[in-house]
């Protein structure tokens, strides 16, 4: 079995290694047209398939152990990618997205490699469905964010008439505002998620402790700024900003989950 | 078949002399009508735009097109009142620079701005022109044909249609990238000068633009705004009309700016959108502090100058990779017209195989049956393919490599035998 999720995680890797250079090196960066998308969908569903397999045999969620985790993290941030590109029709950031998540995927190929993948942290399925519901959130505030970063750095490279590589491959500032408008609205919804399911599955992690004051607090910003209609520049100013901490804070989970596992003792 | 063509373009003739040149589409129908009737032409290409006038003709021989292009330069410089440069040598070619020009043309090669993309829609609908005139033959439609898959195939695999190119273009360019699309986006030009009607030009192509002109002399902007479809507001609205803009364009010969960092301020405060300005005055007609306002991006001329000469250095490398399409595509049309000339020498050859064996048969007919005379036909039609398989494959691979003239003394060694016959009986 080892061996067999070894080889998944280093193909996964390999198939998103292949789809960002071939995003990277497109030149038309209109509507994606089928033949493209299909690749990538292919290489999602295997993606999903793998680790619905992983889940099934395990008897719960895979969030246990950090190369899960990364990959959960990972196939997730490339389905909203993906719903985002299907709501906006703007491809220009797909590759970011592919990019993060062949990062992500390449951090749980090299724990898979590191770590003996038969011999797993046992968590209950409840536990797993909450932690399954809490990565879907951070998976939304991390395109949130990645779009924040995309949508100040166009805009600071156009007010200093930088023409680099950003300037040629991003759509525009009006485009990137309404995506970093609809991300805001995932992001808000899919933390909306993972609060209904603490509530709901009555998990332990409700209880007002600082890093749940946080992310509340933060919902509520998000949820905010997603809500209000786009009346002045200065409040995608204020978005991107809130969409950018919100990224900050998914690094910083990420790190703590590469430094001390997903569920530490 | 041998391509002939005269081109006057933006290389040798100024704009004045093209405008006299060019022609409309009724005009260019008719002249190739009359040429038909007149000259006996069955192929002819007619590519006339602001920026070049191109004509191609298909005869036999070579130096017979050259002759008559010769003819029709004299005529048009009579007709339409421009004076011909001396050495017309330049303007007129034989057939390999004849197919390779169409080809770069298409390719934007010869373009006035490199790797624009107009001209491809250009050629595009230049064969129409043939085909209302019934002069759009096979060969002039094969290079046609190519022409266009030679000008995709350029902006597909090489970096030369990439990147703005004018001022005005880089202007647009920056535009796109803060409103997305440039269409249907307010602009308001300050000045009516000389740069002030290029930048009209140039946005002349854009959809639903609602374009300002204020000056401080309304005569002039008016003028402009009559021959561009401007609107004309008074220079006291500036900051009314700054605040209603999407894209403020100024050239104006003021000494001092003449918008102040306090006017954009207040012209942009409560904006849902960026403004964009675009300084192409020379002094600077912005208050350059005037960039560090919110949702204001403020474009001088030399920040437009480096957007386009980025742009214009990438077109430039990527010349010798669109001359290799060219090449290629050059070398495919030239092997599919060889195969094109082979056709009437093999023809005649087989033509004149079955008469001898016809006249030999006719002479066993008293000798034989019917039933074996019949054997004895399909046995020589049989011989006659077998014989000529090799030989025609041969000639068909190694088409591209004879010369005309060897293949017309080809066919005509054969349709010499059959008048020689005919003149016997």
């Amino acid at each position: 079995m080892e061996i067999v999720t070894n080889c998944v995680a280093i193909i996964l890797t390999v198939f998103y290694g292949v789809l960002l250079s071939g995003e990277f090196r497109r030149k038309d960066q209109g509507l994606p047209n089928s033949r493209d998308l299909r690749w990538i969908w292919a290489t999602v569903s295997t993606h999903l398939v793998a680790l619905v397999m992983r889940g099934v045999w395990l008897g719960f969620c895979p969030v246990a152990s950090r190369w899960e985790t990364l990959s959960l993290l990972a196939l997730l941030v490339i389905l909203m990618h993906l719903i985002l590109l299907k709501i906006s029709g703007d491809r220009s950031t797909l590759v970011f997205g592919i990019g993060i998540t062949f990062l992500l995927q390449l951090g749980s190929a090299s724990f898979t490699l590191g770590e003996s993948t038969s011999q797993n942290q046992v968590i209950d399925s409840l536990s797993s469905l909450h932690a399954f519901t809490a990565w879907i959130g951070v998976a939304g505030v991390t395109i949130a964010g990645e779009h924040g970063v995309l949508w100040l750095l166009l805009r600071r490279s156009i007010q200093t008439s930088n023409f680099g590589p950003l300037f040629r491959r991003l759509s525009s500032l009006e485009a990137l505002s309404r995506l970093i408008r609809i991300s805001n609205i995932v992001a808000a919804i899919s933390l909306a998620i993972t609060f209904g399911s603490a509530l709901f599955l009555g998990m332990d992690s409700f209880k007002l402790t600082e890093p749940v004051i946080f992310s509340a607090l933060f919902l509520i910003l998000l949820g905010g700024f997603a809500l209000v209609p786009r009346s002045t520049g200065t409040v995608t100013a204020w978005r991107a900003w809130i969409s950018v901490v919100g990224l900050c804070a998914v690094i910083f989970i990420i790190t703590w989950v590469i430094r001390y596992g997903p569920h530490p003792a | 078949m041998k391509i002939s063509s005269l081109n006057l373009s933006h290389v040798v003739f100024p704009i004045e002399t093209r405008e006299k040149i060019v022609f409309s589409k009724e005009q260019g129908v008719q002249f190739l009508r009359e040429l038909k009737e007149n000259l006996d032409i069955e192929e002819a290409l007619l590519l006339s735009t602001c920026n070049r006038t191109e004509f191609f003709l298909v005869l036999e021989n070579e130096e017979r097109g050259k002759c008559i292009l010769d003819e029709i330069l004299k005529k048009w410089s009579h007709e339409r009142n421009f004076e011909i440069p001396a050495g017309t040598t330049g303007l007129i070619h034989g057939h390999l620079d004849s197919v390779g020009r169409l080809l770069r043309v298409s390719a934007g090669l010869e373009s006035q701005l490199l790797g624009e993309s107009e001209i491809l829609g250009q050629v595009r609908d230049s064969i129409e022109l043939s085909e209302e005139a019934g002069v759009a033959g096979p060969v002039i439609r094969k290079l046609w044909e190519k022409a266009l898959r030679c000008g995709k195939r350029v902006r597909s695999e090489t970096s030369i249609g990439d990147g703005a190119l004018s001022l005005a273009y880089g202007a647009l360019r920056v535009a796109k990238k803060i409103h997305g699309d440039v269409a249907g986006l307010r602009y308001c030009l300050v000045g009516a000068g000389e740069v002030s009607e290029l930048v009209l030009k140039n946005l002349q192509g854009i959809d639903q633009a609602q374009i300002t002109i204020l000056n401080r002399s309304t005569e002039h902007a008016e003028h402009l705004g009559k021959v561009y479809g401007a609107s004309v507001a008074p220079f006291e609205n500036l900051e009314r009309e700054i605040a209603a803009a999407d894209v403020v364009i100024s050239s104006t010969s003021s000494k001092i700016p003449i918008i102040d960092r306090n006017l954009v301020s207040s012209a942009t405060s409560g904006r849902s959108t960026g403004l964009l300005l675009v300084d192409l005055g020379v002094p600077r007609d912005i208050d350059p502090s005037a960039k560090n306002l919110p949702n204001v991006f403020l474009y001088n001329l030399d920040d437009l100058a480096r957007l386009i000469e980025d742009n214009l250095s990438n077109r430039r490398s990527a010349i010798p990779a669109a001359e290799e399409v060219v090449q290629h595509e050059t070398r495919q049309f030239e092997n599919w017209l060889g195969h094109q000339q082979l056709g009437p020498a093999i023809r005649s050859l087989r033509r004149a195989l079955e008469q001898e064996s016809e006249k030999e048969l006719d002479l066993l007919k008293d000798e034989v049956d019917d039933e074996m005379h019949q054997k004895l036909t399909r046995l020589l039609t049989k011989l006659i393919h077998r014989v000529l398989h090799r030989p025609t494959k041969e000639l068909r691979s190694s088409g591209g490599e004879l010369s005309g003239s060897m293949l017309a003394r080809f066919e005509e060694m054969f349709q010499g035998e059959d008048r020689e016959d005919e003149v016997k009986s």
